[in-house]
């Protein structure tokens, strides 16, 4: 395979409640990403997905562990480093859809862009592509509390797409979808990930959303307990191995 | 629901910390203001001008203003507090009229907490802001009383009865809102809507009405008391009209525009929209918050100001020593200086005629003209000639005999009379450019002169003896001045801390969401100044622009109304950028 985009190492997480009590949420738990795969996490509620997911990230640090993208250790960056790479090569899209109410849409999905003081012409230009393939031109208009739930996560992923980061990130990408809009992110997803080789982890406990990834990892209790790959199965077919894995798993 | 209501209290204790501190520092500010406009006696016996009553109402009616405006935004900010509880409420079954009552029990339950609280707050604080200017101005005030009844029960009274009004206000908005509106207000967006054509017309006659106080300004004291408060209204309501239709119009005017669309400009233009509703009232409240802060420094201080040209400007020399041990060397600007002879006897104080023609002896007289004076340098000869012209001698002799007035100076034909009624003595006159320039090294000869020859400072010839006298009546004016400026600084200070803090929570969403998708936390900073900056420096302009405009006001009561502005701007203004960067600190803390 090419080389890696992301490698995790022995990461531990401990969280330290308000009373003082410790929670061990992340254990040793190691991963490697090569440059242009399709990774989803799938397990239980509380296993530490989001938590995993917020470290690959660099939105937060680990108790002990390194990470690494691009073969830069991401966990002794300076601030401004980090910010510039969360800027030019990571997208996010999360399970709250993290928009600035008051922003327009256009303007929420533009901010990348801006930030990085990119041309007029090219932002509107970006901006149109990615809502057109989100099907959300319609509201560019508008602000974020005038969407509903399911528009507002695509615009989400509209602003984590728009300047076609390396790698992104989903933490719950379809949860506020139905499976018409479901299947079209993910449509988009897979386009963009094999077109350009963007890299993609998402996070996500639905199995078919999950099956468009090309390596499902399950979390148990901070570890992956489990690895299923594609390999040259159809999409479909992966569903349904997921889905009867997913029976044994429980 | 109490037991909701709790948890919510222990959920957003910040926010309502906020609040509370907010009232308490505003009720404490208005009991500090009415505990000396409410005190005739104090005023009255502490400045010269009879105006003083009637200038300290208007004040504490501003205050009243004020306040007002800055208690109807808490208890907006109290019902978005609550808001989403009450939707929670409503949909678990309890009536409007239920959540109305709890509504208006909670809001004056906390408009008397913090109010009483306040009160005591208040007293403290003019306890501690009176003894400080005090010591600093070196004053002692009469009928200067910390405790005033009056002030509390004002206080009190006018605190619970804005917050009842206020909790009706807020009961009525409530009952029109419907369950879901409530259960979302937080995520909600009210963008002030857009008038192609009554936003420039009423910006236009904001800015008409904004100049046409600046030109009655300088009139005023013909206008009396009902030209006051046109002049307040009109300026109040012309800077409103102007300052919210210009910010409304600008913010969208650039919006999407070319400008915008660059780094976080669009942001910040988001943001201001936003706010855009408070801002316009709280810009208001502030430019004329600063505008009074900035005013009564400038008069107390142009009062202070000008005392030692208002000493010297009476007076023939500038000191009398009549004690050899003290030495005149250390004074800048010497412009003239003699040294003449007497004696003493029985009470009287004998000069040598002989030595003021060789010597002329200043004096002061009248030019004729309204009430300027000249020098006038007399001789021996002509002061024998013109009896009741030797005053300036009187003065000298009071000094010599440690009188306040009453001495009596003869003038002797030659130094032989003179000898003749007792022991030859000397006494040195000097005369400087400037007494503020030799405040220092002259009291502290006054002080040996006193010292050595036990003669009181205030039976001094001369200059600083004369300035004791008039810091003594006039020191009561430079006080309030500088008093209310405090008060009113107080308030701004409140007012912006109050606002800021109050939308903490939602920016801390906003900007994270920023250094997720890549802000570092330089941008972020230098947005967080721009932000603020708005708040704090359209203010600063207008306020100034009202002090320029407004200080000919006072040109019948003090002969340069501008002597302490300057002074008064520099200090308010240092004052203000650090409180400024503080507020920026504070906040980028709070972000995090
Ligand atoms: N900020 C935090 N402080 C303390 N404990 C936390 C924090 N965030 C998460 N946890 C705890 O860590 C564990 C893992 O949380 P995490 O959010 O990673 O789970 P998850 O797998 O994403 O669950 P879900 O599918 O419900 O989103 C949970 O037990 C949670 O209570
Ligand atoms: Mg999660």
């Amino acid at each position: 395979m090419t080389e890696p985009v992301l490698i995790a190492d022995k990461l531990n997480k401990t969280y330290t409640s308000a009373a003082g009590v410790e929670q061990h949420v992340l254990k040793d738990l190691s991963l490697t990403v090569p440059r242009g795969e399709f990774v989803a996490i799938m397990g239980p509620s509380g296993s530490g997905k989001s938590t995993l997911l917020n470290i690959l990230s660099t939105l937060m640090k680990p108790t002990e562990g390194a990470v690494a993208i691009n073969n830069k250790d991401i966990l002794h960056m300076t601030d401004d480093e980090i910010s510039n790479f969360r800027g030019r090569d990571m997208g996010f899209i999360f399970q709250s859809y993290n928009l600035i109410e008051s922003l327009t849409v256009r303007e929420n999905i533009a901010l990348p862009l801006t930030l990085q003081k990119a041309k007029s012409r090219v932002i509107n230009d970006a901006v149109a592509k990615v809502a057109a393939l989100l099907h959300i031109s319609e509201y560019l208009d508008k602000y974020p509390s005038e969407l509903s739930g399911g528009q507002q996560q695509r615009v989400g992923a509209a602003r984590a797409l728009v300047h076609e980061p390396a790698l992104i990130f989903g933490d719950e990408p379809t949860g506020a979808l139905d499976s018409e809009n479901a299947r079209e992110m993910m449509n988009y997803l897979t386009t963009i990930n094999q077109e350009r080789e963007i890299s993609i982890v998402m996070v996500t406990h639905d199995p078919f959303s999950a099956s468009f990834a090309s390596r499902i990892l399950f979390l148990t209790d901070g570890q992956i307990t489990k690895t299923l790959t594609r390999d040259d199965r159809s999409r479909e077919d992966f569903y349904n191995y997921v889905l009867s894995e997913l029976g044994n798993f429980n | 629901m109490f037991q909701i209501a709790l948890k919510s209290l222990r959920a957003k204790w910040r926010d309502y910390t906020v609040l509370f501190v907010g009232l308490v520092i505003s009720a404490a500010i208005f009991y500090m203001l009415s505990a000396i406009a409410l005190n005739r006696d104090f005023l009255l016996n502490n400045s010269s001008i009879g105006l003083i009553v009637p200038v300290f109402m208007v004040g504490e009616f501003l205050l009243g203003v004020i306040t007002f405006v800055y208690l109807n935004f808490a208890n907006s900010f109290l019902l978005r507090l609550r808001q989403s509880e009450y939707g929670l409420m409503s949909m678990l079954g309890a009536k409007k009229s239920q959540i109305g009552d709890l509504l208006m029990q909670e809001t004056l339950a906390l408009g008397v907490i913090s109010t009483v609280i306040g009160i005591f707050a208040g007293i403290g604080l003019t306890a501690a802001s009176g003894n400080f200017l005090m010591n600093l101005l070196d004053t002692k005030l009469a009928n200067w009383s910390v405790f005033s009844f009056n002030a509390a029960l004002a206080t009190l009274v006018f605190f619970v009865a804005l917050f009842f009004i206020n909790g009706l206000y807020n009961r009525g908005r409530l009952s029109k809102q419907d369950t879901l509106t409530l259960l979302t207000a937080d995520k909600q967006v009210s963008q002030p809507k857009r008038h192609k054509l009554l936003d420039p017309l009423l910006g236009l006659v904001g800015l008409g009405l904004l100049i046409l106080s600046y030109v009655m300004m300088p009139g005023i004291v013909h206008l009396g008391l009902y030209g006051f408060i046109v002049v307040l209204v009109l300026n109040v309501w012309g800077t409103y009209w102007f300052v919210s239709r210009t910010l409304k119009m600008v913010t969208y005017a650039l919006r999407g525009s070319r400008f915008n669309n660059r780094g976080l400009r669009s942001f910040l233009n988001g943001q201001l929209l936003f706010r855009l509703p408070e801002y316009q009232r709280i810009l208001t409240v502030i430019s004329v918050m600063f505008g009074l802060a900035l005013g009564a420094m400038s008069v107390g201080q142009g009062y202070y100001r000008a005392l030692p040209q208002q000493a010297q400007s009476g007076q023939p020399f500038t000191a009398a020593y009549t004690s050899d041990k003290i030495s005149t060397s250390n004074l800048k600007d010497i412009t003239w200086e003699a040294t003449y002879h007497y004696s003493v006897n029985k009470g009287k104080v004998y000069f040598n005629g002989d030595e003021f023609n060789e010597k002329k002896l200043p004096t002061v007289v009248e030019t004729g003209k309204g009430n300027d004076t000249r020098i006038k340098w007399l001789t021996g000869d002509y002061l024998l000639a013109t009896p009741g012209s030797e005053y300036t001698l009187t003065s000298i002799a009071n000094q010599i005999l440690d009188k306040q007035y009453g001495a009596t100076a003869v003038v002797t034909h030659n130094e032989s009379e003179m000898a003749v009624e007792g022991d030859v003595k000397s006494v040195r006159l000097v005369t400087v450019k400037s007494f503020a320039a030799n405040e220092a090294t002259l009291t502290a000869n006054a002080k040996r002169e006193a010292r050595l020859t036990g003669t009181a400072m205030n039976h001094q010839a001369g200059v600083p003896g004369m300035f004791t006298l008039l810091k003594n009546v006039f020191g009561g004016l430079e006080f309030m001045g500088i008093f209310l400026g405090i008060a009113f600084l107080a308030m701004l200070a409140s007012t912006l801390m109050f606002k800021v803090l109050s939308g903490v929570a939602d920016d801390k969403r906003r900007y994270r969401i920023l250094t997720m998708i890549g802000t570092s936390k330089r941008q972020v900073t230098a947005t967080v100044v721009k932000d603020l900056g708005v708040l704090f420096f359209i203010p600063l302009v207008i306020g100034t622009l009202d002090v320029i405009f407004g200080l000919p006001m006072f040109k019948a009561l003090m002969a340069d109304p501008y002597v302490g502005f300057m002074p008064s701007l520099i200090a308010i203004v240092v004052l203000y950028v650090i409180y400024f960067v503080m507020t920026v600190i504070l906040y980028r803390r709070l972000l995090k």
